[in-house]
């Protein structure tokens, strides 16, 4: 069965006002889930990010087959947890997306803000689509003014970024990811 | 406006630190590291934030990410508890740079106190008294110093508290090996590697006055405390008041910390630390702690006064809500510091996961932890579990309940300093309250704890 978009909105919602901290959804072949920013994800000790259903392979869509070319390659989910606690704040939270097989993430080695290019309307120093070696860097974060490499630290092609520029990351979380290529 | 506090500690004290602020109506951030996701305070803080890995010189002793994150999360005052970055003057400085009100005093004042060797020199000039000793620029000279001083002498770090960064020398040899290996621990432990040594004072007590000023200059002690059972400099029982102190020794010891502290118009929670020599009756000054102390459970049973309360008004400038003869101390209070450190081993540290945790629930007893059955103790930080606080009208009828409490304790997977604790807790020595800060050690060799 499909759920439309009104109808997760309705979900949020109904969330936003309850003390729910993290909300998974299985229905066929939609898998949804939803974290509360500053929630700490109790089975998942070791990684904060990618909460990706478990049980589905990487193939799969998380959203509704929206008609995509490439049935292999469905068009990532990328809900972003929406619900949003009392507090307002600038560090975005994790990213729902899911990862392919052959992909693999690029993380941030510290709590910064993430800047994809060496300075503001300069060239970013990769692009989606580009390949990447171990030691290319990849992008900054900046710390109290002192900016940090971010090297890729794997062999590939940059798929997606999945923090924009000027997002404070926290330490270990998904900045973009990146298709190994044989 | 909601105030928000970013809280840049971890296990036990952070949880003291969420509480006080919940209390308080205030919003609570938490920075962790890698190691500290599933930890108790992660779980109770208003928001969590992962600094970096579980290497604490790359998560909570990262000056600038720990202010990045205190800035990026919207904080208005950042608690730095005890340890970590709690003393770093940079700290200070960096949160006044960035508009947040650091938990604590000035930069100034934390250079002045924090560096045990400028708190020696404003003791000096103000008559209050200090052991023999000073700092050495090399080995050589050093050995001139301690010569002088006559050995035994303790060799410290300047930058180090709670009594981390301290060692004792016997010789000249155990000195040359000694003075660079505590420069090299002062420098990775606090991020500064000067050290100094003092006369050691073999049959000493040490008591501690809790101070508190507000921004309007006025400073208040809240009673002292003992801290005499030690193991290697670190503190495994505390309690107030000092049952030991003569009442002349008392008056001149809360008198030597107000006016040391009121000096430098000393803002927030410090403790002035002293040896006491009871034949003597003599009092010689230690260094200033410019911070919250692990141990300030014992002042807040005995006074009823929240420490942690008042640290977070008077920074924000409130002025203090009492007057000295409003702190009035009223029985005994004893606590425990229950430590994940193995007694058949020296001590040594011994990480793991908790498989069961049943303290008991007794009139008296207050528990300061972060524990909880599956929690797994991380091998990479401070080895203290909990604090068990015994209070009671009089110094035995805390003890007793102590006892009682330590008994009525369970548990379970790695080593922990329970058995030990017991043994102190009902040793004759510690009954008749005939302890120096070199009991514990010499017990435990002996074999008699």
């Amino acid at each position: 069965m499909e759920i439309d978009l009104e109808e997760i909105i309705a979900i949020l919602e109904m969330l936003e006002r309850s003390d729910v901290t993290e909300f998974q959804l299985d229905r066929g072949d939609l898998h949804l889930n939803i974290r509360r920013r500053g929630s700490v994800a109790t089975d998942e000790p070791a990684q904060p990010a990618p909460a990706v259903p478990t049980g589905t392979g990487g193939h799969e869509s998380a959203t509704p087959p929206s008609g995509s070319s490439d049935p292999v390659r469905a068009e990532p989910a990328t809900v972003a947890a929406p619900v949003r606690p009392q507090q307002a704040e600038s560090v975005p939270s994790p990213i729902i997306f899911e990862l392919d097989d052959d992909e693999v993430t690029v993380t941030a080695p510290m709590l910064g803000i993430f800047y994809s290019s060496p300075k503001p309307g300069t060239a970013p120093f990769v692009s989606v689509g580009q390949h990447v070696d171990e030691q290319t860097e990849v992008g900054v974060l900046e710390v109290m003014k002192l900016f940090n490499t971010v090297r890729a630290g794997a062999c590939g092609v940059v798929t997606r970024f999945l923090v924009g520029d000027g997002d404070t990351v926290e330490y270990g979380q998904p900045l973009m990811t990146v298709r190994a290529v044989p | 406006m909601t105030r928000r506090v970013f809280v840049a500690n971890r296990g036990e004290i952070a949880l003291r630190i969420i509480e006080a602020c919940d209390r308080l109506g205030y919003e609570t951030v938490l920075g962790v590291s890698a190691a500290d996701r599933d930890s108790l305070p992660a779980r109770r803080a208003g928001r969590v934030v992962a600094l970096g890995p579980a290497d604490a010189a790359r998560s909570y002793l990262s000056l600038d990410i720990v202010v990045q994150a205190a800035v990026s999360t919207g904080c208005h005052l950042l608690h730095p508890g005890y340890g970590f970055l709690s003393e770093r003057a940079e700290l200070a400085e960096l949160c006044e740079e960035q508009g947040l009100i650091f938990v604590g005093p000035s930069a100034e004042v934390l250079r002045t106190l924090g560096d045990k060797l400028s708190a020696r020199k404003l003791a000096v000039e103000l008559g209050i008294p200090v052991a023999q000793g000073g700092t050495a620029s090399s080995v050589e000279k050093a050995h001139d110093l301690a010569e002088r001083v006559g050995y035994p002498v303790l060799i410290k770090a300047a930058f180090g508290g709670g009594g981390r960064g301290m060692k004792r020398v016997e010789d000249p040899a155990e000195l040359r090996e000694a003075w660079p290996v505590a420069t090299a621990e002062a420098e990775s432990a606090f991020g500064d590697g000067t050290i100094f040594l003092e006369r050691f004072v073999r049959e000493a007590r040490h008591v501690e006055v809790q101070v508190l000023g507000d921004r309007t200059g006025r400073v208040l002690h809240l009673g002292e405390r003992e801290c005499s059972v030690q193991y290697r400099y670190q503190k495994v029982f505390e309690e107030a008041p000092c049952a030991a102190l003569s009442s002349t020794a008392r008056a001149v010891l809360h008198d030597s910390a107000v006016r040391l502290t009121s000096a430098v118009k000393y803002v927030g929670l410090g403790t002035v630390e002293f040896l006491y020599d009871s034949d003597r009756d003599e009092l010689t000054f230690l260094e200033v702690n410019p911070r919250l102390q692990v141990e300030h459970g014992v002042t807040e049973a005995v006074t009823g006064i929240d420490l942690v309360r008042e640290q977070l008004l008077v920074v924000q400038g409130q002025p203090l809500s009492f007057a000295q003869e409003d702190v009035r101390i009223s029985g005994h209070a004893i606590e425990a510091r229950l430590t994940a450190q193995d007694p058949d081993r020296s001590l040594a540290p011994s990480p793991g996961r908790i498989t069961r945790w049943r303290p008991p629930s007794l009139g008296g007893l207050r528990l300061d932890t972060h524990l909880y059955e599956g929690y797994l103790f991380p091998p990479q930080y401070d080895a203290l579990m909990a604090k068990v606080i015994a209070a009671g009208p009089t110094r035995e009828e805390a003890r007793k309940l102590l006892v009682d409490v330590l008994d009525r304790l369970e548990v379970q997977g790695p080593a922990t300093s329970l058995p030990l604790l017991r043994r102190i807790a009902s040793s004759a020595a510690f009954a008749g309250n005939t302890v120096s800060t070199s009991w514990l050690a010499q017990a435990m060799a002996e074999g008699s704890v």
